[in-house]
């Protein structure tokens, strides 16, 4: 009888997990960071766009399109299109560029949101499949986010839509569920980083980390001392394995939570510092406010009193 | 079931059909895509993705939103370097040495692109197609850039740092020339 009454309490809290309404704010704020992103990242790659994109960048269209699966999309598809309009490759290269920038302009401000949310993703998925050789971390996690932005409720809070009211603002059954996927997936993301570490003995004692700080692809400043005080990477190591792990338990837990935050936010800020990936530290970083800033942002509100804007 | 369930999700959100429809439809959806993130992530992909039936729809699904990713970053191999060093044999003057452990970072603007050559370095170090495909691409946009340029020379060289252990004992970096190339325009 008891346990079918905490079994019960548990299936209630299940169920009210993902489904009791709450804020839309939090899934504005997530669509305002990778909108931002996606713009930040756009002004950055502008001087090297044609060096990477052109047809005879640092790899040919030939090459690239030939390297990709036969179901992706290439930039050349792109400029095949555009061609039946007259429109050059290098010219469908420049405009390509503009139109991903007024996509992603679209959906920051948040008007007609789920259209540029759609095209997009759309783009920045022909940008990942033209240069599967330079993809990394940044693409990536900027591909899962402008996936979400499409299909969740993003437009509720902070846009256009919102104020002209195309959508709802109220808290619906539809942003908890979204915003819990994102959290869940954080979780699962951070899990499987820390985790994999933990299964490598390098990591344990510090070498792998020693190494990525002295290696020439990553290094910012001489290093090398720290063959020295070995504690130093070891400790640094166990902190990253840590704090990456136990984020999907930490960050569920009030009173942890803000420390936490601290933790990894402090960890992507090192990672940008030393090793020089600057572009996705602020994604993680980024990425953890969306799905728990608001959290986090309650939680000091309701320890250290409130905060301005919140 | 994944792709027939986005279907099912897109026709009924286009049609506008009512939410009794629809939420079960989008939290089976949700489900299946955390179950899809959790699978891979505990390795349950790995063999269907070098497989002949699944690698393309696996690899076509992950452009889609990366479920089926893994986030192994700085793995134990972080260790492993490649240097890139091209000589560019201008006119009337002495080949310019470029290499990417004196500051080459292949003529980009800023350290954001140059960081993207990381995987190229990694991808060309381990595949003799991609050596002779990408150090002949290089080679074409290098004779672009520099168009008195008639002879570009291309060497790949693997650096293996020590551990701190043995570096703090004198051990240096071994680093091993494995592919070299040569373009010549004459």
């Amino acid at each position: 009888m008891h346990s079918m009454t905490v079994l019960r309490i548990l299936k209630q809290k299940f169920i009210a997990f993902f489904n009791v309404p709450i804020s839309p704010l939090p899934l504005g704020i997530f669509r305002i960071c990778m909108s931002g992103f996606a713009l930040l990242q756009a002004f950055v790659w502008y001087p090297d766009w044609t060096a990477f994109f052109g047809k005879d960048g640092w790899i040919q269209w030939e090459i690239s399109s030939a390297l990709n699966t036969a179901w992706h999309i290439h930039l050349q598809d792109v400029a095949v299109s555009l061609g039946l309009l007259h429109i050059n490759e290098t010219q469908t290269v420049s405009l390509f560029y503009w139109f991903y920038v007024v996509c992603a302009l679209g959906l920051l401000i948040g008007w007609h949101t789920r259209v540029w949310a759609i095209l997009t993703w759309l783009c920045h998925y022909i940008l990942m499949s033209s240069i599967t050789t330079f993809v990394y971390g940044v693409d990536i996690f900027l591909q899962i986010g402008l996936f979400y932005l499409m299909v969740m409720p993003v437009a509720s809070a902070c846009s256009l839509d919102a104020l002209q009211k195309r959508v709802s603002s109220q808290p619906t059954w539809a942003t908890t569920l979204s915003l819990r996927v994102l959290q869940i997936h954080m979780c699962l993301i951070y899990f499987s980083s820390g985790f994999e570490k933990m299964l490598a003995p390098d990591w344990w004692t510090g070498n792998v980390l020693w190494k990525a700080l002295v290696q020439p692809d990553f290094r910012q400043y001489d290093l090398t001392w720290l063959a020295s005080h070995p504690w130093l990477p070891v400790s640094l190591s166990v902190f990253t394995m840590v704090v990456e792990t136990f984020y999907g338990v930490a960050m569920w837990i009030p009173k942890l939570r803000v420390a936490w935050f601290i933790g990894i936010v402090a960890l992507h800020i090192g990672i940008g510092l030393f090793l020089g990936l600057w572009l996705f530290a602020t994604i993680m970083i980024l990425l953890s406010v969306s799905a728990f800033g608001y959290s986090i942002a309650a939680d000091v509100r309701k320890y250290h009193g409130t905060i301005p804007l919140l | 079931m994944y792709g027939f369930s986005y279907i099912l999700f897109l026709f009924g959100y286009l049609n506008d059909y009512p939410q009794q429809v629809m939420k079960p439809l989008v939290y089976l959806l949700a489900g299946i895509h955390l179950l899809l993130v959790t699978l891979a992530i505990f390795h349950v992909f790995d063999e269907a993705v070098s497989s002949r039936t699944f690698e393309k729809p696996l690899a076509f699904w992950c452009g889609i939103n990366y479920s089926v990713w893994q986030y192994g970053f700085f793995s134990p191999d972080v260790g492993k370097s490649t240097e890139i060093e091209i000589k560019v044999y201008s006119a009337n003057t002495k080949p310019a040495v470029f290499s990417t452990l004196n500051g080459f970072a292949f003529y980009t603007s800023n350290i954001e692109s140059a960081n993207r050559f990381y995987d190229f370095k990694v991808q060309t170090g381990s595949d003799t197609v991609f050596q002779d495909l990408f150090a002949r691409s290089i080679a074409t946009r290098i004779m672009n850039v520099d168009t008195t340029a008639w002879r570009v020379d291309y060497v790949m060289r693997s650096i293996r740092y020590p551990t701190m252990v043995n570096f703090s004992k004198g051990v240096k970096p071994r680093i091993v020339e494995f592919y070299s190339t040569e373009f010549d325009l004459r």
